[in-house]
């Protein structure tokens, strides 16, 4: 078998994967990244379809925060226009999310009892500015010593769904303001134009600055390890298998296949355990092309619709994204069901029927390019927010990164994944730089 | 035609903007139709290895073994 000698392997090129190959680059290490499937980026990329850039996942990266850090302090090109204020559909009525009192005014059109609207309120400031709620109740359950009226549960469902992936009766009280404490408001963020493959393709040209090097179609297929310390990969490519030999490993392909590659058995019991109470985060992502504008503004978050919770009009921001007077609309939806292929059918249906009613252009003016769905071994997260999960793996030197190992508190989807593949790539430079 | 594993697909439409014949359709789960050309494109682009090359001989595809 043929073999190749690089410093740091990273095994999948998601915005996890990419951020710590950019930072151990920068830093002087070899690095080597390979990638199962044609194209960079995972969740985090572009494919053509009818002339428009549709993503694979990210529909908008946050400003802000250990991405864009990570960007500045490698030298990438961050290219990302922020997006218009967040307006919301709330009973009928579109809100537009003031600079100042937003809740109130979300509140207001959700109810019109004004003690519940002011229990929330100041609920909502003393979790925020004094001390959390605890970890032990679901953001529901804390709601609801407040709020009554179905709306303003709605109101919370989207707010968590649309901007988190993840359910009010699945994060924690403390998770979800932990969260919103991190993300000020889902108000910073912005579309890439030239698709959202742009960052990991920005980061990629810092590795290869540095020499290092970015395969595309070569699949690990086992990662190596003597007496508890991490070798190596073998990697198919061109038909052939390769034994990378490295002194740092960096698995940014989920944890299902992290255990399976490195074999379960080098583990230990604990920590499979733990990896399968991790629960992902499923989603759907509806793809729309319109010849005419299906909203006003750039994105509408959905409350209380079947399915839908946010509207997102990329082509608002970045025109660039679609043909001349073409529009591309993301709208994101959480599936209630267990997703067999049946439910997966009347999930969409249950989307579209959304869609009619929201957009009034939508049956006459619109085409469904593609509908997606994230879950099983493609799920939206490999774990929703408020899972910890430390890089460190019981293998000396493998790290593993990505949604599913997130440690910083309050960090979730691409951020999080940022984060973790950061903190893998510091650690990792403090160990490579001792050894 | 390729075959797609029932089992396996998730339904996540990544091939469908691939195939350079119009051939896969998802709603829910994949599925490819006549127009298919075999050219095997789509086989590199679906994150969990849900369509195979159909070896199941029939007049269609490519027998290998
Ligand atoms: C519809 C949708 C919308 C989203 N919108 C947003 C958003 O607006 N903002 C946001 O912050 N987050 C969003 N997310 C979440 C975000 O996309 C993910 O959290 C993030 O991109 C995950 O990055 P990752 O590094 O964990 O890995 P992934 O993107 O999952 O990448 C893993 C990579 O590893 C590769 N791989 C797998 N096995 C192997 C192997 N054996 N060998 C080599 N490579 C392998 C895969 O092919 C893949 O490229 C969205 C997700 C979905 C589904
Ligand atoms: S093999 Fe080629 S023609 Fe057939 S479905 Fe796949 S991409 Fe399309
Ligand atoms: S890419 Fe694979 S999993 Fe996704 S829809 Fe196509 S066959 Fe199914």
């Amino acid at each position: 078998m043929a073999k190749k000698q690089v410093e740091v392997l990273i095994i999948g090129s998601g915005i996890a994967g990419m951020c710590a190959g950019a930072y151990l680059s920068h830093e002087g290490y070899k690095v080597l990244v390979v990638e199962a499937l044609p194209r960079i980026g995972g969740h985090c990329s572009t494919i053509e379809y009818n002339g428009i850039k549709c993503t694979t996942g990210v529909v908008g990266p946050g400003l802000g925060g250990p991405l864009e850090e990570l960007f500045q302090h490698v030298g990438a090109e961050f290219n990302v226009r922020e997006c218009g204020i967040p307006h919301y559909l709330i009973n009928g009525k579109v809100v537009e999310l003031p600079a100042k009192g937003g809740l109130r005014a979300l509140l207001s059109a959700a109810t019109d009892d004004e003690d519940e609207i002011e229990g929330v309120v100041r609920a909502f400031a003393r979790a925020m500015n004094w001390a959390p709620p605890p970890e032990t109740i679901t953001m529901k359950e804390w709601l609801l010593q407040f709020a009554k009226t179905k709306s303003v549960l709605d109101l919370f469902q989207t707010m968590a769904a649309a901007t988190a992936i993840v359910g009010i009766d699945q994060i924690s009280a403390k998770g979800f303001f932990l969260f919103l404490k991190q993300h000020r408001g889902f108000r910073d963020w912005g579309v890439c134009p030239e698709g959202s493959i742009a960052l990991p393709s920005s980061l990629a040209k810092v590795i290869e600055r540095h020499e290092g090097k970015i395969w595309t179609n070569s699949p690990a297929i086992h990662i190596l390890s003597e007496d508890g310390k991490v070798t190596g990969a073998i990697v198919r490519r061109g038909g052939k298998e390769l034994e990378v030999k490295a002194s740092v490993v960096i698995s940014n392909c989920g944890p299902g296949r992290t255990v399976a590659l490195a074999g379960k058995e080098n583990f230990g019991k604990g920590y499979v355990e733990a990896l399968g109470r991790l629960t992902p985060a499923r989603a759907i992502g509806i793809h729309i092309k319109s010849e005419v504008p299906l909203l006003d503004y750039d994105h509408l978050l959905v409350v209380g619709a079947r399915r839908v919770n946010a509207i997102f009009q990329l082509t608002s921001v970045c025109p660039e994204l679609a043909p001349p007077g073409t529009h591309y609309l993301v709208a994101g939806a959480d599936p209630v069901s267990s997703l067999n292929p049946i439910e997966a059918r009347e999930e969409i249906d249950l989307c579209l029927q959304d869609l009619r009613e929201i957009l009034p252009a939508f049956e006459s003016h619109a085409e469904v390019l593609m509908t997606g769905i994230y879950h099983g071994d493609w799920p939206a997260m490999f774990s929703i927010a408020g899972q910890a999960m430390p890089q460190r793996t019981p293998i000396v030197n493998l790290y593993a990164v990505g949604d599913g190992f997130i440690s910083e508190p309050g960090m979730t989807a691409m951020a999080g994944a940022a984060q973790s593949g950061i903190a893998a790539a510091k650690d990792a430079a403090t160990r490579l730089k001792h050894a | 035609m390729v075959k797609v594993v029932e089992e396996r697909c998730v339904g996540c439409s990544l091939c469908v903007p691939v195939c350079p014949e119009g051939a896969i359709s998802c709603y829910g789960r994949a599925e490819v139709n006549e127009n298919c050309s075999e050219c095997l494109l789509c086989l590199d682009f679906c994150p969990v290895g849900a369509l195979k090359e159909n070896n199941e001989g029939e007049g269609h595809g490519k027998k290998t073994g």
